[in-house]
């Protein structure tokens, strides 16, 4: 349907099966998988999926067989990825911290640790039950369509202990149907009949017995010829398998160990190098972990460039490659600045001293606090809640820029003392090159801290003490 | 001297659908290679001023869901387009 053969890979060879048809190296397509896993893709999920559904070398599909009452030792693998990819811990790093979506009560971390034995227990379970059915289905004798419903206990394994019963060429050749049981005599038969029936019923026995004896040689002997030509096939595709590797690697040589090693040199050196450049150079400054990686990606790029001219495959090189790209997209655009706090709903900042803040998403709640002298508090936010809490015995001035105009808001409330929120009403910012900006000073006195918000979308809430009259100060 | 008979006997019980045509250029691994030095010199190129990293973060932070999946659209098409003509290349080659 897809095409796309799975091939012997490191697991299912779904991976292998996927480059093989791209024409590209398995590891990228690893590292690819890898990368996604990382960030939270349903990787596993749909691996273990592909590893049911698509058809290996020889076209047999694992779900296919298992309808056939084949049950594969595949089988136990696909099950256990699959239930890796339930674990929390599998979908993404988020997951561990807790959180880019902010749950990080232990309510939740109970439910996750709940939701994980849960899953663990379930894979033990069908690990065990698959494995049963595994061996089951292989203990189990090769049926004949004329053997009799007989368990394999009370049937003879073997003629040796009855060599009147080894079968001729003849029943070996074509199953012969089983003898017919002599009809029982009816109630009120005379003694003669009932011996002759009795005579008849031992003849039956002798022949029936040995029936079932040349039955089960019969199949004894069919199950090793088969297990003999599955050994001779396994053979043939080994060996065919492993020319065709030899014919791969000849037509596509490797770059080789030391060379490798010699790209990744150079490169770990060369992006070592810019770093410590960075350091030096104030616009660099802060960046040097990026630059360095950044650096370090284009000397393997480089790399992977000059062994494709050579006619050489670098496979590690690629793998090394997509996990750089990766890292010096995700760390090049972290805000190098400040402080970056969890992403979590509801962080408490509270500060006497000046700082800058950054948070990706999730909600903030800032607490202001008298100071001996005036500070500044930075806070940059991806998206989310900020909340800004002014004591009454505080002067503060309060810059905001919010970039998405439709999608922020900006609210002053007041507080009870009680902790509830009794009136909650919308401020109006000004429109300054496209984004909402708000400057205004709270309390009469001199300034004692200035808070700057830069919010890309959501909401910022600035809340006083009831007995404070709303917006009282100055705007700026 | 080394007995490959046995190579041999492989060989004769299947023979391979493949054929040893030798090593080529490897076009889709330059251009791969290409792509992987493309960003990290654009990384760099935006690390190294506060105006071009404001600018983009900026862009980001105003795409608005219709230019988001325009961005996405665009970014498939390059993708289709780089990967058909990877495989052009290489059924030229095979001819």
């Amino acid at each position: 349907m897809l095409d796309i053969p799975r091939r012997p890979g490191w697991l299912g060879g779904v991976c292998a099966g996927i480059a093989y048809r791209l024409g590209i190296d398995p590891l990228i397509v690893r590292g690819i998988a890898v990368v996604i896993a990382v960030l939270g893709g349903p990787v596993f999920l749909l691996y273990s999926a592909a590893w049911l559904l698509l058809p290996d070398l020889e076209g047999r599909i694992h779900l296919q067989r298992l309808f056939e009452g084949i049950f594969d030792r595949a089988l136990v693998g696909i099950v256990a990825v699959f239930v890796v990819g339930l674990l929390p811990v599998a979908q993404g790093f988020w997951a561990l911290s807790a959180g880019y979506w902010g749950d990080a009560s232990v309510f939740g971390a109970v439910q996750r640790a709940f939701w994980t034995l849960i899953i663990i227990a379930g894979a033990i379970a069908a690990t065990i039950w698959i494995a049963r059915a595994t061996q089951a289905a292989a203990a189990a004798p090769v049926a004949t369509p004329a053997t009799p419903a007989a368990s394999p206990a009370s049937s003879p394994a073997t003629t040796d202990d009855r060599p009147e019963t080894i079968p001729t060429g003849e029943t070996a050749g074509a199953p012969a149907a089983a003898p017919t049981e002599p009809v029982a005599p009816a109630a009120g038969a005379s003694e003669e009949q009932i011996s002759a029936w009795r005579e008849q019923q031992a003849a039956w026995k002798i022949q029936f017995d040995a029936w079932k004896a040349a039955q089960a040689a019969d199949a004894k002997e069919q199950r090793l010829r088969r297990q003999a030509e599955a050994r001779t096939r396994a053979a043939e595709a080994a060996a065919a398998s492993a020319e065709r590797r030899r014919i791969r690697r000849l037509n596509n040589p490797r770059l080789g160990g030391s060379l490798t090693a010699m790209v990744l040199g150079v490169a770990l050196l060369a992006g070592g190098i810019a770093a410590v450049i960075a350091t030096g150079s104030s616009d660099w400054q802060g960046a040097e972990v990026a630059t360095g990686l950044a650096v370090a990606t284009i000397t393997v790029g480089l790399g992977i460039v000059v062994a494709g001219a050579f006619k050489r495959k670098a496979g590690f090189l690629g793998f090394v490659s997509v996990l750089l790209v990766f890292a010096t997209v995700i760390v090049g655009f972290v805000p190098r600045d400040r402080q970056v706090i969890a992403s979590i709903d509801g962080y408490g900042l509270v500060t006497s001293e000046s700082g800058r803040w950054a948070q990706l998403a999730g909600g903030v709640s800032l607490s202001l606090m008298e100071t001996d002298a005036p500070i500044v508090i930075d806070l940059w936010q991806g998206a989310g809640d900020v909340s800004i809490d002014i004591p009454n015995d505080v002067t503060a001035r309060i810059e905001t820029v919010q970039e998405g105009t439709s999608s922020s808001s900006l609210v002053f409330s007041l507080s009870a003392p009680d902790g509830t929120t009794t009136t909650a009403e919308p401020l109006h910012p000004d429109v300054y090159r496209g984004a909402h900006t708000y400057d205004h000073k709270y309390g009469s006195g001199p300034t004692e801290v200035t808070v700057r918000v830069w919010q890309g979308a959501g909401t910022i809430t600035i809340r006083q003490p009831l007995a404070t009259i709303p917006n009282e100060g100055t705007n700026q | 001297m080394t007995d490959f008979s046995g190579t041999d006997e492989t060989i004769l019980i299947e023979p391979p659908a493949a054929s040893v045509r030798g090593p080529q250029v490897r076009i889709g691994a330059i251009v791969w290679g290409l792509i992987v030095i493309a960003v990290g010199a654009a990384t760099l190129a935006v690390l190294g001023s506060a105006e071009r990293r404001d600018a983009v973060i900026g862009w980001l932070v105003h795409l608005t869901p219709g230019q988001g999946w325009l961005v996405v659209v665009l970014v498939a098409g390059a993708i289709l387009l780089i990967v058909g003509a990877l495989a052009f290349v290489r059924r030229l080659r095979r001819r």
